[in-house]
């Protein structure tokens, strides 16, 4: 059962990091690394629950999606304030 | 109590997965931020909420609480960001 949701996770992460790669243009690339942090999130929660309860990769989530978020944001002002 | 958890992550995981072939073969990029809002927002908050019947109450779960308020929080308004910038660079 763990088996089926880590596969589906890893498959949603290995489709975004496909878009990310072969993106239009900078907007498209950039809701492609959006999405691969939420998935990457739901991955890392997965894997502290059932790796005998660790406490310490939830952690390691909360700061990987706020690190995704600033990052994100960042990469937006610099894409919009280019032109 | 655990079926109704993997249930709930199951749901979360094929939501992500329909998300992501969404994002990958939408034409039009409004539409492609729509189907990546399915994830963000659904698939992965279901999935944190089902892995929280699985700890009970302790400092995971309360844990796993804090990051579905981050993920609601930070998630839309990166959505939203995104689409303001598109729009500005549009005209």
């Amino acid at each position: 059962m763990i088996l089926v949701a880590t596969s589906l996770l890893i498959l949603a992460i290995i489709l975004m990091i496909i878009g990310t790669v072969s993106g239009k243009d900078i907007f498209g690339k950039v809701i492609s690394v959006n999405c691969t942090t939420s998935y990457i999130i739901a991955l890392i929660a997965v894997w502290a629950v059932f790796d005998k309860n660790n406490i310490y990769f939830l952690d390691l989530a909360l700061v990987y999606g706020a690190l995704g978020f600033i990052s994100s944001i960042a990469f937006l002002r610099y894409a919009s304030s280019k032109r | 109590m655990e079926y109704i958890g993997w249930s709930f992550v199951l749901l979360g995981c094929i939501l992500n997965v329909i998300s992501a072939f969404g994002c990958l073969r939408m034409p039009d990029f409004y539409s492609m931020v729509q189907a990546a809002g399915v994830g963000d927002s659904l698939g992965t908050p279901l999935i944190l909420f089902g892995l929280i019947f699985f700890v009970g109450f302790s400092l995971l779960s309360i844990k796993l609480f804090f990051l579905i308020v981050l993920v609601w929080l930070l998630s839309p308004t990166a959505t939203h960001a995104l689409v303001n910038a598109h729009f500005n660079s549009e005209k």
